[in-house]
């Protein structure tokens, strides 16, 4: 039992006063990045609906909500979009904007291009190009200007397809395999063909003929290819 | 007399001390002195285990957590929440729940406490069908990631990305964490890396179908894909600009692979690059002042900024041969890319200027960057394993793990 009488409250009261000034001082002590007022009574903040009943000014579960939405309806889009219908919608939906470009594109009827190799064999043998690189080096100019007189004698329209060794990255190697086909393109061009025979496809990276991690089967994969082409007529639109 | 008052006052005062000393939790993410102890108890009720699991796994993977193992609970999940019984084992922020099911639907009540003074930092409940209960967990990841930390959780973000089958290509989504894949119906024997619009409504991507190359977008409100530009050549969908109207994208229409912007409203296309090498794969900075992107210009795939109509190109790689596929992290504060390094590509980061170069993958070959919102996070491909799947890494290259188990690349996180 304490026992002090008037001292002793003034010592409490002198007690509670810097007891109070000291939690305030401890308070900025702390690792604080920010202090957000927080109700002290456990009450229940919200109560989200995960379902499609997201308020509308939050704009985070408004963006999960309607990606949900993607659960429920992914059965029914699935169904409905296969290998051809995808292609079917860009075209309904593109309109206008399709047809100019039709004008503006030479159509081929090209079948299964970047499709394994079998169902479109090569029509001439390929030429091939060192790392990184898309200029014609000298083992492929006499391919190429063989190519070009059988071209210049015939009718035939082809397809000048680059293509590039997997050491690249994916989009780059898509640009490489079309600068490959264009310099390919070019120089049959120069050389006499008409260049409305000529068409170039990019397959990049993605049309192996071999899959070793050798530089001898790299070396095969950085080509150009060459395939037949039948010509259609231009598609008019509407 | 005197030496009993004194000893009491010194008492008094450490009392009201540390009873100030819980009275708010906060970590500061940026500079984390210490990971926070936090207990996740498993929600009493069905589910709750594999909602607890989800919660842990997001809060842990965070990497500034220390997880508190189960086995040393003392208290029961259907039991109150006792103070001491946490403070015991070293909690200092607690998860405790329980979770009923209503005809499908899922009702999960959650409480975080603070285990110093013992309230409740979070008290809120969620429902949902029983189908999107991973969707309902990250949810509560997010919440309690915010409490603790006050910012914003990734939890509920998704990834885009191309999944391969044979040789086709189709478009995929999926949480941030792997599960969840929804394959969109969309295919094509060439599909580079998707992006997305900034409000994370849309994908634009390229595709090539029956030899002729397009951009097209992808909405998820209507599940349709539509055109938005086509013409002869390549074309490689490059980004969003923030206004989410005009897109940028590289083109060899006239030739040589360049770069345009198409603006959706007006329908008009501008060409902003002219080299006689390739320009390829543009990048817009978060303010939309900036594009980074890539060229040969210089003899070497190299990465470049420019500003939005093609002035001040500057190059800003300098080391190595090859180095392609720039991505701004959120803050604009550094662009990752992909670097060759002993033969393999490996991911760097960089500052905007060129300087403080970091490489932080090493194994097997590495491509494709992409930030989390928070830019806490980076996606990417990795043929560590055999063949190319995503895999998901905390921005400084600690943490480097599959999601989603698919041979898939390309991958591309949401904004949102």
């Amino acid at each position: 039992m304490i026992r002090g009488g008037a001292s002793m409250r003034r010592s409490l009261i002198a007690l509670t006063v810097f007891a109070f000034i000291a939690s305030l001082g401890c308070a900025k002590k702390k690792i604080v990045t920010e202090v957000v007022p927080e109700p002290v009574k456990p009450a229940i903040e919200e109560t989200t609906q995960e379902a499609q009943k997201a308020k509308p000014d939050d704009k985070a579960a408004a963006v999960a909500a309607e990606q949900e939405k993607i659960t429920e309806k992914e059965v029914a889009a699935e169904a409905g979009k296969s290998g051809a219908g995808e292609a079917q919608t860009a075209d309904a939906e593109a309109g206008a904007s399709k047809s100019d470009s039709a004008k503006k594109m030479f159509v081929a009827e090209v079948k299964g291009v970047c499709a394994p190799d079998a169902g479109q064999s090569a029509v001439f043998e390929s030429v091939f190009f060192d790392f990184d690189s898309y200029a014609i080096n000298d083992g492929a100019r006499p391919t190429l200007n063989q190519l070009s007189a059988w071209l210049s004698g015939g009718g035939a329209a082809i397809s000048i397809e680059g293509h590039c060794d997997e050491r690249g990255t994916d989009e780059y190697n898509l640009a490489l395999g079309d600068r490959r086909a264009s310099s390919v393109r070019d120089f049959l061009v120069h050389s006499g063909v008409s260049a409305g025979r000529l068409q170039t496809v990019s397959c990049g990276e993605e049309r192996p003929v071999c899959a070793e991690q050798t530089e001898e089967c790299w070396a095969k994969n950085r080509r150009a290819r060459f395939v037949l082409i039948k010509k259609s007529p231009e598609n008019n639109g509407g | 007399m005197k030496s009993v008052k004194a000893i009491t006052a010194i008492i008094l005062l450490l009392f009201v001390l540390l009873a100030s000393a819980g009275a708010i939790i906060r970590i500061d993410i940026t500079s984390p002195e210490r990971k926070l102890p936090i207990a996740i108890s498993r929600l009493a009720g069905p589910g709750g285990d594999e909602i607890s699991n989800i919660v842990a796994a997001d809060l842990h993977y965070t990497g500034i957590f220390e997880l508190i193992d189960g086995r040393f609970f003392i208290e029961p999940s259907e039991e109150p929440f006792g103070r001491t019984n946490w403070t015991a084992i070293g909690a200092e922020a607690v998860l405790k729940g329980r979770v009923k099911t209503i005809s499908g639907d899922i009702r999960a009540t959650v409480f975080l406490y603070d285990a110093a003074d013992g309230t409740a930092m979070l008290h809120k409940e969620y429902e949902s069908s029983t189908t999107l209960l991973r969707q309902l967990a990250h949810g509560i990841a997010n919440d309690a990631y915010g409490r603790l930390t006050g910012k914003n959780g990734v939890f509920r973000s998704k990834i885009a990305f191309v999944a391969s089958s044979g040789h086709d290509r189709e478009l995929c989504v999926m949480d941030w964490d792997g599960g969840r894949i929804k394959r969109l119906g969309v295919k094509g024997a060439v599909i580079p890396a998707p992006r997305w619009s900034p409000d994370g409504r849309r994908l634009i991507y390229s595709a090539q179908r029956d030899g002729v190359w397009g951009i097209y977008s992808f909405d998820f409100d209507s599940m349709k894909e539509k055109l938005v530009v086509s013409s002869r050549g390549t074309l490689l969908a490059g980004d969003f600009f923030p206004d989410g109207d005009r897109v940028i994208y590289s083109s060899s229409e006239k030739g040589h692979p360049s770069i345009y912007i198409y603006s959706t409203t007006a329908g008009e296309t501008r060409k902003i690059t002219s080299s006689r090498g390739i320009d390829v794969s543009p990048a817009v900075s978060p303010d939309g002042k900036k594009v980074a992107f890539v060229s040969d210009r210089g003899g070497s795939p190299q990465v470049y900024t420019m500003d939005g109509n093609g002035y001040n190109i500057t190059r800003i790689t300098f080391e190595g041969a090859y180095n392609t596929s720039p991505v701004w992290s959120p803050s604009g504060e550094r662009i990752a890319y992909v670097g060759r390094h002993e033969g393999k590509n490996q991911i760097f980061t960089i500052l905007p200027d060129g300087s403080d170069s970091r490489r932080l993958t090493g194994e097997g070959n590495n491509e494709s960057p992409s930030f989390s919102p928070d830019g806490r996070f980076i996606a990417f491909s990795s043929d560590r394993r055999g063949r190319k799947e995503i895999f998901v890494m905390r921005a400084d290259g600690s943490g480097q793990r599959s999601a989603g188990g698919m041979a898939a690349s390309s991958p591309r996180w949401s904004p949102n």
